[in-house]
Order: C-alpha cells, then sequence, then structure tokens
C-alpha cells in the first residue's frame, strides 16, 4: 500500500484534533501498519501525553542542528507498530522556525519508512498549517457541533482555497491578484463575498478560470464531528459536507462522528492512555468507522446516520 | 426513473443508493429547515455568504429532486415564497400512511424582519460590484526592496554554513491596536509570512514546489537573521508589556507570528504588552502566556512572570 499522509486541523483550538491524530494512530498501528503519529503543533505539543512518554527534545534539537537524523527523533509509544514526533521547537530561533525548520522537517518526514504518517495540525490557520494541509493525501477537519467551531471551520477552508488558487495562479505567472481584494475575502468582516472572488478570478481570462476550477477540484475535505452528545448533531456533518460542496465548489466528504465520552478527558490529565481509551466499546467501532471511512474516500449519507 | 439520474437526485439530498422513503422525507426536511432560515447553526456563519436569493434557489434544487424521487403525489406543499412565514410541510407517507404535520417555526428574529417576501425566481445571481476600499494604503508596497536571487543561490550551492538559513521576509508593519482588536485585516498569506529560504547541500528535487513560491515572488526583502540574546534582562529591570513590546520589536516579531508559533490567540500578546488587565481574566493562564511569551523572547520566564504578575496584581 502507498505511503500515505494525512493531515487533522480544523482552526479551532479544543475541538480534538489530537485525540482524532492519537486514535486514527492507534487505530492504524492496530491493522499492522507501520505509523508515524507527528505532533505538528510544534509550539503547543501535547500528543505525548497521551501515550505517556516524554517529548524527545534533544534527539529533535540534534536533527535540526543537522546532528542526527530525523529517524532518530522517533519515539517509541508503548503501542506496537505506532511512533511518535513530537518537541517543542520554540527554542529555535523564532524568525526561521516558522518557514526553513518546518520545511526542512516535512521534507525529511515524507523519507520516513512508514505505511501512513498522521499529522496533527494544531489550531489555527497560519500558512504553514494551511501548506501542510494541501500537502497531504487525506485532508481532515475536526468540528464539533458548536457554532464558533463550525464558523472556524469555515473559515479554514476559505484560506486554503485561497491559498491553493492564488499559488496555482501564481505559479502560472498570474500574480496580479489584487492585494487589497484579498486582504478583504480573508477578513472576518468581508466587504466581498468569497463567491464573488472566486467570480472575479474566473473573470481574468479563460486560462484563469480554468486553474480555478481545477483548483477547487482538486481540493478535497474530510470532515469528522467530534463530541457528539445528541444524535441529533450528527447531523450537522450532512449540511456542512452539503454547504462545503454548494457554496465552496469542493468536494466534501463527511467521515462520520466521535461521540463525547468523558474517558476521553482523562487522556489529556494523563489518567488514561490512548490504548486504554481506543479499546472502549463505544470508541473504537467508530474510529474504525471513521478511519475506514477516510482510507476509502466513501462517506456518510443522510440514510446511514 | 433512470438509475442515473436517481441517483443524481439521491445526492441532491445527500442519501446513498440504498435510502428508503423514510429517508428521503427525513433529507428533505433537514434542508428545508436547514436552509430555509439564517439562523440555523450551519448556516448562520454564512449569513452574508449565502444570502436569501442563493438559499431559494438551494431549496428550489432540493425540492426538484425530492418531487422526482417520490412522485408528484409527494408533492411538496411548502410555498418557498412564504420563507418568512411558519410553514407546514406535509409529508405525505405513501397510501393509506397517516399525513403527518410537520411545523417549522421560523425564530422569533425572523419573525421580527419585517422584510417584503421574494418572489421565488430562478434567474442567475449577477455578480455584485465589488466595494474596494481604496483609502486602505498597501503599507508593504512602500519597505518593498527587489531582491533578485543570483543564479548561483538557486543552485543551492557554495553557500557558506554560517549563512545556510537565509531569511527573506517581506516587512510588513505591525497592525496597530485597533485592526488588532477587530482581528478582521488578515494580511495577504505571502506577505504576512517571513519567507526562509534554506540552501541545503542535498535538496531533493521534490520540494522545489515548496520552495518555488519563494523564487516566484517579483519582490522581496533580504533580512539578516536577528541574533537573539541569551537574557539580554538586568536583573534591575521591571519587565513591564512595554518592555516586551519593545524587546518584540526590536527583534522585528510581528504579535500575529508570534501568534501562530506559540499557539496563542495574538490577541492576548497584544493585551499582554498594552497592560489590558481587564481583558485578562485568568491569572493563572496569564501567567503561563507570559512565562511561554517571555522565554520565546529570550527573556527570563521566572523573573518576567514575577514582575508582571505583581503589576497585574496591584493594578487589578
Ligand atoms: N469525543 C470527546 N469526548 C469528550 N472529550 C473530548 C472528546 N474529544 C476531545 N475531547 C476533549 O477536548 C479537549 C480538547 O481535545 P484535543 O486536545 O484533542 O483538541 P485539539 O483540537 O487538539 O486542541 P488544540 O487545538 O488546542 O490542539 C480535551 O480535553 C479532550 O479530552
Ligand atoms: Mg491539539
Amino acid at each position: 500500500m502507498k505511503k500515505e499522509i494525512w493531515a487533522i486541523g480544523g482552526g479551532k483550538g479544543g475541538t480534538g484534533k489530537s485525540v482524532l491524530s492519537a486514535l486514527f494512530a492507534t487505530h492504524a498501528a492496530g491493522k499492522k501498519r507501520k505509523v508515524i503519529l507527528v505532533d505538528g503543533d510544534l509550539g503547543g505539543a501535547n500528543l505525548h501525553t497521551f501515550f505517556n512518554v516524554s517529548p524527545d527534545q534533544s534527539s529533535l534539537n540534534e536533527f535540526f542542528e543537522k546532528k542526527t537524523d530525523l529517524k532518530d527523533t522517533l519515539i517509541d509509544t508503548g503501542v506496537s507498530g505506532l511512533k511518535l514526533i513530537s518537541g517543542d521547537m520554540r527554542s529555535f530561533n523564532p524568525l526561521s522556525v516558522k518557514y526553513i525548520q518546518r520545511l526542512k522537517f516535512y521534507r525529511h518526514l515524507k523519507q520516513l519508512n512508514a505505511d501512513i504518517i498522521i499529522i496533527d495540525l494544531g489550531a489555527g490557520t497560519g500558512l504553514n498549517t494551511l501548506d501542510s494541509f494541501l500537502l497531504a493525501d487525506k485532508m481532515i477537519l475536526v468540528s464539533t457541533p458548536e457554532i464558533t467551531s463550525i464558523e472556524n471551520l469555515y473559515l479554514f477552508v476559505k484560506k486554503v482555497i485561497v491559498r491553493k488558487i492564488k499559488d496555482m495562479l501564481s505559479y502560472e505567472g498570474f500574480r496580479d491578484i489584487d492585494k487589497t481584494i484579498l486582504k478583504s475575502v480573508l477578513s472576518n468582516q468581508e466587504t466581498i463575498k468569497f463567491s464573488d472572488f472566486i467570480e472575479l478570478l474566473k473573470g481574468m481570462g479563460k486560462e484563469q478560470e480554468k486553474i480555478v476550477t481545477d483548483g477547487l477540484g482538486e481540493i478535497q475535505i474530510n470532515l469528522v464531528m467530534n463530541q457528539i452528545r445528541e444524535k441529533e448533531f450528527s447531523k450537522y456533518g450532512i449540511s456542512l459536507k452539503n454547504i462545503l460542496k454548494r457554496h465552496y465548489n469542493i468536494n466534501a466528504l463527511f467521515s462520520g462522528c466521535l461521540d463525547y465520552n468523558d474517558k476521553i478527558r482523562e487522556l489529556v490529565n494523563g489518567s488514561a492512555d490512548i490504548n486504554s481509551v481506543f479499546q472502549i466499546d463505544e470508541i473504537r467501532p467508530s474510529i474504525d468507522f471513521i478511519s475506514g471511512n477516510i482510507s476509502k474516500g466513501s462517506d456518510v449519507n443522510f440514510n446511514e446516520l | 426513473m433512470k438509475k442515473r439520474k436517481k441517483k443524481e437526485y439521491l445526492s441532491i439530498l445527500e442519501l446513498g443508493e440504498k435510502a428508503s422513503r423514510d429517508d428521503i422525507e427525513n433529507a428533505y426536511s433537514h434542508f428545508v429547515k436547514l436552509y430555509s432560515s439564517e439562523y440555523s447553526p450551519e448556516i448562520h456563519p454564512l449569513k452574508e455568504e449565502i444570502p436569501k436569493e442563493e438559499r431559494k434557489k438551494i431549496l428550489s434544487d432540493i425540492d426538484k429532486a425530492y418531487k422526482a424521487l417520490v412522485g408528484e403525489d409527494g408533492v411538496n406543499r411548502i410555498d418557498f415564497s412564504a420563507e418568512f412565514e411558519p410553514q407546514e410541510i406535509i409529508l405525505d407517507e405513501g397510501e393509506g400512511a397517516a399525513i403527518e404535520h410537520v411545523k417549522i417555526e421560523p425564530s422569533k428574529e425572523v419573525q421580527e424582519e419585517s422584510e417584503p417576501v421574494v418572489e421565488f425566481e430562478f434567474t442567475d445571481e449577477t455578480i455584485q460590484k465589488i466595494p474596494v476600499d481604496e483609502s486602505i494604503d498597501d503599507i508593504n508596497e512602500k519597505n518593498e526592496l527587489i531582491v533578485e536571487i543570483p543564479e548561483s543561490e538557486k543552485e543551492y550551492n557554495e553557500i557558506p554554513d554560517e549563512i545556510e538559513h537565509q531569511v527573506i521576509e517581506m516587512d510588513e508593519d505591525i497592525p496597530d491596536e485597533d485592526e488588532e482588536m477587530e482581528g478582521s485585516i488578515e494580511e495577504e498569506p505571502e506577505i504576512s509570512e517571513p519567507q526562509v529560504i534554506e540552501f541545503e547541500e542535498d535538496l531533493p528535487d521534490e520540494n522545489v514546489d515548496m520552495d518555488g513560491s519563494i523564487e516566484e515572488g517579483p519582490e522581496i526583502i533580504v533580512q539578516e537573521e536577528v541574533v537573539v540574546d541569551k537574557d539580554p534582562v538586568d536583573a534591575d529591570v521591571e519587565i513591564t508589556g512595554k518592555y516586551l513590546k519593545k524587546i518584540r520589536e526590536s527583534r522585528k516579531l510581528k504579535v500575529r507570528d508570534i501568534g501562530e508559533i506559540l499557539n496563542i490567540e495574538y490577541k492576548s500578546i497584544v493585551h499582554i504588552e498594552n497592560e489590558k488587565f481587564e481583558k485578562l481574566n485568568d491569572p493563572g493562564f496569564l501567567r503561563w502566556l507570559i512565562k511561554s511569551y517571555s522565554k520565546f523572547l529570550g527573556l527570563n520566564e521566572e523573573k518576567s512572570a514575577g514582575d508582571y504578575m505583581r503589576r497585574y496584581r496591584s493594578k487589578k
């Protein structure tokens, strides 16, 4: 099977990106796949706590100082077949940490021996986050039913699209997108609607229109709804996928839901480890279902809720 | 109905091929509810982006699919033109089944709106004229310096080890406070990000695309890498918000970037620097913030937290 990169984002903090990343990784390891789980939240790394291990700061430092390979920074997790990369990158020169080090990091990451690499992108919509997201084979967004989380999801998607299309256009030599308009479309209080922005880009010419259409077509989002407390809320996944398709003209799949579960809270304070959480009867089948949908590119329809 | 056509209609209602009559009814009423009001949580954040006219178009799409699937007898008895009136959906359960009435109550806010009822039309939306604020100066323009990357550097050779990391940054002013508070003006991606090219001998080809955006950028600034002192703090300097700001600015760092790196709301940094204590309500969290931020700036975190929290407590 081809090596796959999964990137998990969603914009808002605390939706469950880390929990889901760790559960997907545990699930894949259980299927005898070689898994590398990456705490891409390189400022606020917390994945290691789910496995009761410490981040390997010194070897990550050594990697950036070119004294060691990235494979030497892999941390054993206690789950067989599952290795973790985690560490605090804040101690590096702040000006360069964002771009170079991440660039180098991802380049080497892709060369590691693994069947699946799962990157927990952390919160936010910074350029590095968007780029890592766009680089992934599976672009996964996590939302809860809360309106702020949904709002952040739209913002994330919007920024991903703008980033992608703008890159594609400028790659083809079309760089004359008005900066004021770009600023405006990315701000929260738009003076220009997203759909008008897209029309405007398409209106620049036949070639541009094709680039925009192709770019949108290349984005496929896998939606996961988390912290579902009532069945009714799982329908939000259907709504969101429909809205992403209709309004943003991208491909969207609803990969499934994870219910709210108190046991998951214990992960964060270290009183439960990921494997024991994964084994819970309400959790394992859901993760199996969601992971399966993501791998296969299939999705949940209304009649399957 | 042709199989392909049926699949198409089902997919409009987000239904799989095995959908039952009940599923169709459920999906239909879900979407009618979803797109009928701008107050559904999934629509609300986009209420400006997806205006009423567009929602009507979507509703008609959904309605067409529904009718096609259940046949004219399951007839849609919703009057979409009366969007802001309470709607009664009558779902026909088929022969002999009891007729079910589902009432969709629009939320209060909706009822209060005295908007005229818009006729249900199929016309294509004309693209709106885009309002552009001409008065916004492009701050970046002024500070930009054109730099050509010499061919030799593009080839990643002969670069001495010390300058292996060359920071190429588009300069950008730190947005003023009001702008920060609104959090509304997001810089255009390519400029907001310090862009760095790493010159490394073993650069594999596959990454050219990632680096590509840098080389193709028409205007870039080459800036010396800022050397961060280990701990420049005099023991007798009191660490205040102002001091943190001064250090940050001396290092040409932007709150936004720091926010991203530290994974914290950049607004908190603005509040910290301006000592807006009323916006910083959680002392425990604040202490953590000060420590992370000052550590990031290369300051002694314990001293910074101690000094700052003392001021915080005395002023609050
Ligand atoms: N399904 C769930 N049921 C109950 N609690 C959950 C669930 N998913 C996540 N949580 C809890 O929500 C909190 C946030 O989860 P997590 O750390 O995975 O979020 P995150 O999206 O990675 O956050 P950040 O953006 O800060 O990295 C944690 O306390 C976690 O235990
Ligand atoms: Mg996280």
